[in-house]
């Protein structure tokens, strides 16, 4: 599944760099747009308060003044920053990109910002890592698999999403070890200590740049001269200190984990709430438009019903995506909310459609030839006789699709919107609590949805009641 | 009769086709405005497709209906009802509307004057006092047919049809129907489609008998009744 995802947003990147070799939609001159994940602490990531910080931002700032341009930072997907960037969504990315010669082929690097590489931490008590079946966890798509099976040809390798979910294993013991940045581990030292140790040497050294893309030689040799001023007055050192400094102490907190990220995480429903209530606003709109042409003549119907089936079965995160980096390709920006918004209508739309038009044919043909019979015109019949019998058979499928969406509408995360599980997913990279957050985050879909499934279940008591339903 | 027979739905030619075939044929009937008049037939012979051409619900592939001498194909929706109704062998009452609401409907939407008055009183006149909160589900099938009855009648048409009006009622019921039909007689035309023999006899004296799509006799009931 990761697998044809990455493919997916491959090849996304890949047409968009084909069709934009001149990228329309620059920010502004004076103005540096910078892209991060905000999920790679200490270097880009969440706070508990939902502030960007770590080394990235700081260096990204300090970069900034240093050549004398605005920043602006903004957060995308690891798999879609170099799209964004080849897109012209952005100027440079400073996310802790390696230099490498794969990525060479598609952008230009500045000098490196900071060293680090791959390192061995393991858990307290786990043993020699040369040992047979010591298993070591490595992050999926990272060159640490490789590195991990050549340093430690004994131990078993295992795969995972991110180091989150590799502390986690390493805590409940399913894990040894882990292969990670060296500076990650400190930073993990710092906030879990106790959880794992260093061992040994780097096993590997990396060079971290900027990425622009090709052509912009005036930036970089900017950015470049920045870079050694940085270095150069120490405050590159300073930073590295602030951020990972090995044994600087970790500011202790007193609250409780749920006290810290209350707020933010429930400012983030209350942003998914919004994108959905806005989506699936214009949804709604549009399926009555798509279900008239549904139950319209032929020449109508055909290519209204196609569409709808074409929407209908594709991902939900293929149409965000298409609708993602689809129009700047054309030359027209839309910002990352808007998309969202606009990929929940789209989809629900569709939805909502079906279920609307099974309503109308649902409503007996006598119904309409009685209407007709007692002169009712065609407006007539609809808003007195067949609307009021569709809504009792239409509304409990139609809050499922609701319900549907709003879980759904996690999914924009990947494009950078703010919304609940983008906030939990940078917490959990801030915290290293995938469990507690997590389930927060359910606890506040399950608030959002439930209502609504609440209010679909009364009403069709009501209305069987009523005798408007039979089945 | 003792009046000069005046003609108050006539169809001329009337031919339809369904599925490729031809279920009336130039058919011709004139209908002089009087007691309630029946339309028999055996299964098949074409009575429902006829009511609902005569009713302008279905459309027509050759020849007229005029009722009152205006052909229906002049009338807009509004000013066909006005001029002829029909009561429907399921009755297909408006669920989610009570029964006062169900006869009140198309008059309210016609803007006619003093709906507020006329329908429960016609509820009334059919035997429903008391029932026009109710909803469709909640009224027997005889009922259901009276509230149908008085959908119709609520504005008042020149014609009345209804299709086998008999059909789901026990032997009683359909007496009183009958003569429910008859009471109705002064208040407009009323044509009756059914095979129902019985239920024909009392209801009406005069008809026509269709057979394939044809008129095979007319006058009577005693004559157009095969035994
Ligand atoms: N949609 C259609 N396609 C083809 N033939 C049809 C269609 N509708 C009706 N017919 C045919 O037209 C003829 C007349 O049908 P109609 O319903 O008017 O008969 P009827 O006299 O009302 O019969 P019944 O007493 O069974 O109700 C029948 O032979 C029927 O098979
Ligand atoms: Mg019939």
């Amino acid at each position: 599944m990761r697998r044809l995802l990455a493919a997916v947003v491959g090849s996304f990147v890949l047409v968009v760099a084909m069709l934009a070799p001149t990228g329309p939609a620059y920010a502004d001159d004076d103005k540096l747009v910078i892209g991060m994940t905000g999920k790679y602490p200490p270097f880009n990531y969440f706070d508990e308060s939902g502030a960007l910080v770590g080394f990235d931002v700081d260096f990204a700032n300090a970069l900034c003044a240093e050549v004398r341009r605005e920043c602006e930072l903004r957060t995308f997907a690891w798999d879609g920053l170099l799209g964004a960037l080849l897109a012209g969504r952005i100027d440079a990315v400073i996310a802790s990109m390696a230099i490498t010669e794969e990525r060479e082929k598609a952008v230009r690097f500045t000098v490196p910002y900071y060293e680090s590489g791959a390192r061995l931490f393991r858990r307290p008590g786990a043993g020699d890592p040369h040992r047979q079946g010591f298993v070591i966890g490595v992050t999926l798509g990272t060159t640490y698999e490789g590195v991990a099976a050549r340093s430690f040809p004994g131990a078993e390798v295992r795969t995972l999403k991110g180091d989150t979910d590799i502390v986690q294993d390493l805590v409940t013991g399913r894990l040894d070890g882990m292969i990670t940045d060296d500076l990650v581990g400190a930073y993990l030292l710092r906030e879990r200590g106790g959880v794992v140790e260093r061992y040994g040497e780097r096993l590997v050294e990396e060079r971290i740049g900027i990425p622009i893309r090709p052509g912009r030689d005036e930036l970089l040799a900017d950015l470049n001269r920045g870079i050694e001023s940085l270095r150069r007055s120490g405050k590159q050192e300073e930073l590295l200190q602030k951020h990972i400094g090995v044994g600087a102490a970790a500011p202790k907190e007193e609250r409780s984990l749920v006290s810290r990220v209350a707020p933010s995480l429930m400012g983030a429903a209350a942003k998914s709430v919004v994108l959905c209530v806005v989506g699936l606003g214009l949804g709604c709109l549009a399926s009555f438009l798509l279900a008239a042409g549904l139950v319209a003549r032929a020449w109508i119907a055909r290519p209204v019903a196609a569409w709808v089936d074409f929407i209908r079965a594709t991902p939900f995160l293929v149409q965000l995506f298409a609708l993602y980096f689809g129009p700047p390709a054309l030359g027209v920006s839309i910002d990352a909310w808007t998309c969202g918004a606009l990929a929940i209508a789209l989809h629900s739309s569709a939805y909502l459609a079906e279920t609307i038009k099974a309503a109308y044919r649902a409503v007996p043909d006598g119904q309409r030839l009685a209407a007709r019979s007692l002169g009712l015109g065609p407006y007539e019949t609809l808003r007195w006789v067949v609307a009021p019998q569709m809504l009792p058979i239409c509304a409990a499928p139609a809050l499922n699709t609701v319900v549907a969406m709003i879980k759904d509408s996690a999914v924009v995360s990947a494009i950078g919107v703010m919304e609940l599980t983008l906030q939990t997913q940078q917490l959990v990279a801030a915290t290293y609590r995938p469990l507690e957050l997590y389930a927060i985050a359910a606890c506040l879909y399950f608030i959002m949805t439930w209502p609504l499934l609440w209010l679909g279940r009364r009403l069709e008591q009501r209305w069987r009641r009523a005798g408007l339903l039979h089945g | 009769m003792a009046e000069p027979a005046t003609s108050v739905i006539r169809a001329d030619g009337l031919t339809v086709r369904r599925g490729g075939r031809v279920v009336l044929d130039r058919l011709d009937v004139d209908i002089a405005r009087g007691s309630p008049f029946a339309i028999v037939g055996r299964s098949g012979s074409g009575k429902t497709t006829l009511l609902m051409t005569l009713a302008g619900l279905w459309p027509i592939d050759a020849g007229t209906v005029r009722v009152d001498a205006t052909a229906l194909a002049d009338l807009s929706p509004r000013e066909r009802a006005r001029r002829i109704g029909i009561v429907f062998q399921d009755h297909q009452l408006f669920p989610h509307l009570t029964a006062l609401e169900n006869v009140s409907l198309a008059p309210r939407l016609a803007a006619r004057a003093g709906v507020e008055t006329s329908a429960p009183k016609l509820l009334a006149d059919l035997g429903l006092e008391g029932l026009g909160d109710r909803r469709p589900h909640e009224l027997s099938g005889g009922q259901r047919q009276r509230v149908a009855i008085a959908r119709t009648l609520a504005l008042e048409p020149r014609v009345v049809l209804f299709d086998e009006p008999s059909a789901a009622l026990d032997p009683k019921t359909s007496r009183d129907l009958a003569a429910l039909l008859a009471a109705l007689a002064g208040r407009t035309q009323i044509i009756v489609v059914s095979h129902d023999i019985a239920f024909v006899r009392d209801c009406c004296d005069r008809g026509i008998r269709l057979e394939a799509g044809a008129i095979a006799a007319s006058g009577a009931v005693s004559e157009i009744v095969e035994e």
